[in-house]
């Protein structure tokens, strides 16, 4: 019985180790399809801003239509609808909501750079909009190579690490 | 529906595009008030006020009405902001030629005027930024309102040529509006089948055209023209539309006088209207003068605000100088 408790255990301790080394890898590969959805998003916005000039709900139900990301559908169909006459929302407020909801997966430094974008979104002229969005667009472009090199090189080495770091306690407790 | 039931429909539309803290203000405001309000107007670090057709009064931070200035809400610079924020949708970049010209105009065809630290470019106005006055407009339809005057402006199913001449503020707008609903539908009464009326809208005042589609009530067989300059528009609808009759908002301008020849030498009717306190002072103007001496007007209306916003003072046919109907001095 004791036997089977011991092996029980530190199949349970491996098995949680190895899932946390296994889900900050996973954490590293989201960030990187999560800065690549802002880009195409940036995209968008810079699109139909400047060139279509169109309002912002309108532009962002747009977004919801073309995003990459399944989880930016509801996201920016939901700031659409907070952003029409007579809600009361400013974009700023709405741009900060939806970036806490990102926290998770992407950097303190990701945050500030779309958080700078929310407080410029929509108030100032459309040359100038283009302007901030291309800059928020090379800035994140920057930050989405040094994810995908730090993704290369971290993703086996936490996978790894999860299971030995296991392993290691489980030697050291029997 | 009722005149009043349509006017605080209206109210309820514009103060939409406010931000909630005033929404909640004008909310509590009896309802008796609420039909009546022309304007509403924000100055910075100036108290809250709204406009009832013939007095101004301001609104207390409770949301009640006083005549005291110190009294009122004070306006503040981040209150401009949120309301200017509201009434675009945070899309300022999308109203950019908006921004140059001084007003937009919302769904429902209400408008919002502002004034602000102006940016000029080649001499004119670029853009009006850190906006410091704001104008609500609330625009209502008073459906009704052209039932008086359209038997002295038809003639054996022929629109004739008028101008409607009244001081700022007295319903010169809206009457054009309801005349140009009643004339392109058609008015049986009068044997005058239903007109394709073109309408050169310079201040989008008359059509209320957000985004291109007209958000008043003006007829099925009416063209707009949006926010487009008079001179132009008239000739693009000669050109293009082939209409019965024009309509153009506030002639006095220089060249008017040719382009309203140029109107009658088409074979088109017009409906215009001209500032002026009354007739005599339309025939002080110079370029009125001409207007009125060249014979191209068949008709003039003059509206006051005598007894109420839309007074029809008296209607002349100006060919033979007659009188058609006047209104009693005094007690109306």
């Amino acid at each position: 019985m004791a036997d089977f408790l011991k092996f029980s255990g530190a199949i349970l301790l491996i098995g949680a180790s190895s899932w946390l080394g296994f889900f900050e890898a996973r954490i590293l590969t989201e960030r990187c399809r999560i800065l690549q959805a802002w880009l195409r998003i940036l995209e968008i916005l810079g699109t139909e801003i400047s060139y279509q000039a169109r309002m912002l709900p309108e532009v962002f139900r747009k977004v919801a239509l073309l995003a990459d990301e399944p989880v930016f559908v509801n996201v920016f169909t939901y700031l659409a609808s907070r952003l029409d006459y007579g809600t009361g929302f400013t974009v700023a407020e709405l741009w900060e909501e939806l970036l806490a909801k990102q926290s998770r997966v992407l950097h303190h430094n990701d945050l500030l750079i779309l958080g700078e974008l929310g407080n410029y979104l929509g108030t100032t002229d459309r040359q100038d909009q283009l302007e901030k969005l291309q800059l928020c667009q090379a800035r994140l472009t920057q930050n989405l190579e040094s994810a995908k090199d730090k993704r290369d090189r971290q993703v086996g080495i936490y996978r790894y690490l999860g299971f030995a770091a296991g392993s290691i306690i489980v030697l050291w407790l029997l | 529906m009722s005149r009043e039931e349509v006017f605080l429909a209206a109210w309820q539309q514009a103060i939409r595009f406010l931000p909630g803290e005033l929404r909640q203000l004008f909310e509590r405001l009896p309802v008796k008030l609420q039909v009546q309000v022309v304007e509403v107007r924000l100055r910075i670090k100036q108290p809250l006020a709204i406009n009832l057709g013939e007095t101004d009064q301001f609104i207390t931070p409770e949301g009640r009405l006083t005549m005291v200035i110190e009294q009122g809400l004070l306006i503040t610079p981040d209150l401009i902001l949120k309301t200017i924020n509201a009434c675009t949708s945070g899309s300022f970049y999308a109203l950019e030629e908006e921004f140059s010209k001084g007003y937009l105009t919302l769904p429902g065809g209400h408008r919002l005027g502002f004034t602000g630290r102006v940016l000029l470019s080649e001499g004119k106005i670029r853009l009006i930024r850190d906006l410091s006055s704001l104008n609500l407009r609330i625009a209502k339809a008073v459906i009704g309102a052209a039932d008086f005057v359209l038997p002295y402006l038809c003639e054996q199913g022929r629109f004739l040529k008028t101008i409607i001449i009244a001081p700022p503020g007295a319903g010169k707008t809206t009457l054009l509006r309801e005349i140009v609903r009643m004339v392109s539908t058609g008015i049986a009464e009068l044997n005058l089948p239903g007109l394709k009326v073109g309408v050169v809208d310079e201040r989008s005042e008359i059509a209320g055209c957000f985004q291109g589609i007209p958000q008043l009530e003006i007829g099925s067989r009416t063209d707009v023209l949006d926010a487009c300059p008079k001179r132009e528009g008239v000739y693009l609808l000669l050109r293009a539309m082939n209409p019965d009759l024009i309509v153009t908002d506030e002639i006095g301008r220089e060249d008017d006088p040719v382009l309203l020849q140029d109107i009658i030498n088409a074979g088109v009717s017009f409906l215009t209207t001209a500032h002026a306190y009354n007739f005599e002072e339309a025939l002080r103007r110079p370029i009125l003068q001409a207007i009125f001496k060249n014979q191209a007007i068949e008709r003039v209306i003059v509206l006051s605000n005598r007894l109420g916003m839309g007074t029809i003072e008296e209607i002349l046919a100006i060919s033979d100088g007659q009188v058609l109907w006047a209104r009693r001095r005094g007690n109306g």
